[in-house]
């Protein structure tokens, strides 16, 4: 069985400093991690290599900088059989649309039974890629899964479990598939072992380009993209003025529950 | 004019109609609103679009997203709409995607605010877990597609409008690549604040969580006749001529006298904890009682409740357990003089036998177990408490260590006063 994990490298989101006097996000000197709902995706993959190292082959495909070499290293230690990197300057600045488009262009190429993934990214938090990619492919796609039960997975049409927030969803989907892992299934990335700490694989990293994937350059990257951002702040706190709505108690707990209810708090 | 869809979602009805205020925000008040659901409720709706466009469940599952894409392709293709808004909902999450990259358009997703500048809209969405807010424009691509957040827009009076629901009967292209075989309601646990017992399983019996279930279940009533256990064993030492046995030997002289072992014993043992737990104890289970009870929260069967729990916790039986266990062990240690481990306490039962090999290291491996798991569980206890019953949350820390040395020094504590002199 050929299973392809996405992946993205993103900053340590929980990393960063809020700067309260300035007011501002302090994004600097964090390190770049895998995105933590991906490595639940490629935890699960490695999960069923080593029940079946034989049978099951893991590819792993990033769109990222040249500078996620050593990250994607680390990936395949953990005796991962193939990795790939789709890198080019002329990608910077892709929306979800444009990044989609340029997955797409390899995956339609590519030989795989189903793609793990993550449920959203930690910097973006669109949870588009994973939808885009299953429309572009057409193929199916589930999001927020807790749970993959493995026999069936291995039979090709696995049973999820998905948290949707009023219930727990179990849904069968049928091989070729995207499934979007969340970090609430709580698989964990195993560590490199010891012995593989130093290991040379080189020769299974491949990186190819814009050229390399036969898309034209206004498919990808700024001038791909519809959606532009035009400008970022970071949220301030401060304190708000107190407003006072009604006299007595009584209206008060009517208030605050419709209030309460109101923004979903209660149900 | 400017002609707006938006997805009208099954369960998120009321979300979906409050959508209505962002078109407000771009288009002001002249605009074409239509509606598309599948298997929706529309009686909220009627009234406040132009159309509803009404897919039956029967013909379209409402998580078959591929169908619903092929039905909101075709509709923009017939209608040639400006907007597209989908509530940022689970679904909404995936279909959004879905249609924009069959309509080959931009999309922002999880929107929670929308500004107009020089007649372009600009769309504000949290990133990097909320810590920073994005304004993002679509100028290229029409229509205008964005998922929202659900419960942050409100539309208060929508401009009525005489609303035309067409009923659509898609023709199904493909058969679903995802079917739903079950659904489970979210059940709510039990607060392990109102809980006697604590019964905690590791990764290994994750799958079966029920067995663990009826075992904490079945365990509930065990709690009480234990205790009620440990006050009758008490009772019996006291009265019994063993009673008379003096620890540390027929010689020892205490060091203490009566007054300051009690004071001790009682500041070391349970004082900090009845300080804090015996004031917090009543209050919160009088407005929290335990949801398996039934009771009302604040009603007078909750404040009997509540006394009757704290009295257990906090008077004659939690003294009993401690005092069993320190008394264990100071004749074991004092008299009979064995080394100071938990294993030491089977000595009377197994003979040597107990400090050697595998049963002290189970034992005293099992002890600690305990009490680190003890001390766990009072953590957890204290912390999902704290933020209510204290003013600022940094006086948790400090309460945490005060209660959570508690057990291991009572029965130091307890057996020191009679140490040989």
């Amino acid at each position: 069985m050929k299973i392809l994990c996405l992946v993205k490298f993103t900053p340590d989101v929980d990393e960063f400093q809020y700067d309260h006097e300035k007011q501002t996000l302090v994004r600097e000197n964090v390190k770049t991690i895998i995105n933590p709902d991906d490595a639940c995706a490629l935890g699960f993959a490695l999960q069923l290599k080593k029940q079946q190292p034989e049978q099951i082959h893991i590819e792993v495909v990033s769109m990222a900088p040249m500078s996620a070499v050593p990250l994607m290293e680390e990936i395949l230690r953990r005796r991962v059989d193939k990795a790939v990197m789709l890198s080019d300057r002329r990608f910077a600045g892709s929306d979800t649309l444009a990044t989609s488009r340029i997955l797409g262009a390899y995956l339609k190429k590519a030989d795989f039974d189903v793609i793990l993934t993550g449920d959203h990214s930690a910097d973006g938090d669109t949870a588009h890629i994973p939808s885009q990619l299953a429309e572009y492919l057409g193929i199916g796609q589930v999001s927020a899964i807790v749970g993959i039960d493995k026999p069936s997975f291995l039979e090709g049409s696995p049973l999820v479990t998905v948290d949707n927030d009023r219930y727990l969803d179990t849904y069968q989907l049928t091989f070729p598939a995207i499934l979007s892992v969340s970090r609430a299934s709580k698989i964990r990335l195993p560590f490199v072992r010891f012995a593989d700490l130093r290991m040379d694989v080189g020769d299974k990293l491949t990186t190819l380009d814009l050229d390399g994937l036969e898309l034209l350059p206004e498919q990808a990257g700024q001038s791909g993209s519809p959606t532009r951002v035009v400008r970022t702040w970071t949220r301030t706190y401060q304190e708000k003025p107190q407003r006072q709505l009604v006299g007595n108690d009584e209206a008060g707990v009517e208030t605050v529950y419709r209030f309460l209810k109101e923004q979903g708090y209660l149900p | 004019m400017k002609k707006c869809l938006i997805y009208l979602e099954k369960g998120y009805e009321t979300y979906s109609i409050d959508l209505l205020r962002v078109a407000q925000a771009m288009y002001g008040e002249e605009y074409h609103a239509d509606a598309l659901t599948v298997g929706g409720d529309i009686s909220k709706a009627v009234g406040c679009f132009d159309r509803i466009f009404q897919v039956s469940e029967e013909a379209v599952p409402d998580y078959d997203l591929t169908a619903i894409t092929d039905v909101l392709e075709e509709l923009m293709e017939a209608e040639g709409f400006h907007s597209i808004l989908i509530p940022a909902t689970y679904t909404g999450r995936m279909l959004a995607p879905r249609a924009a990259m069959r309509l080959e358009t931009g999309l922002v997703a999880d929107i929670t605010e929308v500004e107009v500048h020089d007649g372009s809209v600009i769309m504000v969405r949290p990133a990097f877990s909320g810590k920073i807010m994005a304004g993002i424009v679509n100028e290229e691509t029409a229509p205008i597609m964005m998922s929202i957040r659900p419960g942050v827009f409100t539309c208060e009076a929508p401009a009525s409008r005489n609303t035309e629901t067409i009923t659509l009967t898609p023709e199904r292209r493909q058969p679903p690549r995802v079917v739903r075989v079950a659904r489970q309601e979210k059940g709510i646990s039990t607060d392990i604040r109102e809980s006697e017992i604590l019964v905690s399983g590791g990764g290994g019996v994750m799958k079966h969580m029920d067995v663990v279930e009826a075992l904490a279940q079945a365990l509930g009533w065990f709690v009480s006749l234990t205790m009620l256990a440990f006050v009758i064993f008490m009772l019996v030492v006291i009265f019994h001529p063993m009673g008379n046995i003096r620890l540390g030997g027929p010689n020892a002289k205490p060091k203490m006298n009566y007054w300051q072992w009690f004071t001790v014993a009682l500041c070391a043992g349970i004082g900090t904890g009845v300080v804090f737990w015996g004031a917090v104890e009543p209050i919160l289970f009088t407005f929290e009682p335990a949801p398996s009870l039934g009771l009302e929260p604040g009603s007078d069967t909750a404040v009997i409740w509540a006394m009757r729990t704290t009295y257990m916790h906090w008077t004659l039986t939690p003294y009993a357990i401690y005092a069993t266990f320190g008394l264990i062990l100071a004749y074991v240690c004092y008299n009979m003089r064995q080394p100071f481990t938990v294993s030491s306490g089977l000595v009377p039962l197994m003979g040597q036998k107990a400090l050697s090999g595998k049963v002290a290291a189970v034992v005293d491996v099992l002890t600690v177990f305990a009490l680190v798991g003890g001390i766990a569980a009072l953590w957890a206890m204290v912390s999902s408490s704290c933020p209510r019953v204290s003013r600022s949350p940094s006086d948790c820390p400090t309460v945490c260590r005060c209660i959570s040395a508690s057990p291991p020094s009572s029965w130091w504590l307890i057996s020191a006063p009679a140490s040989p002199a």
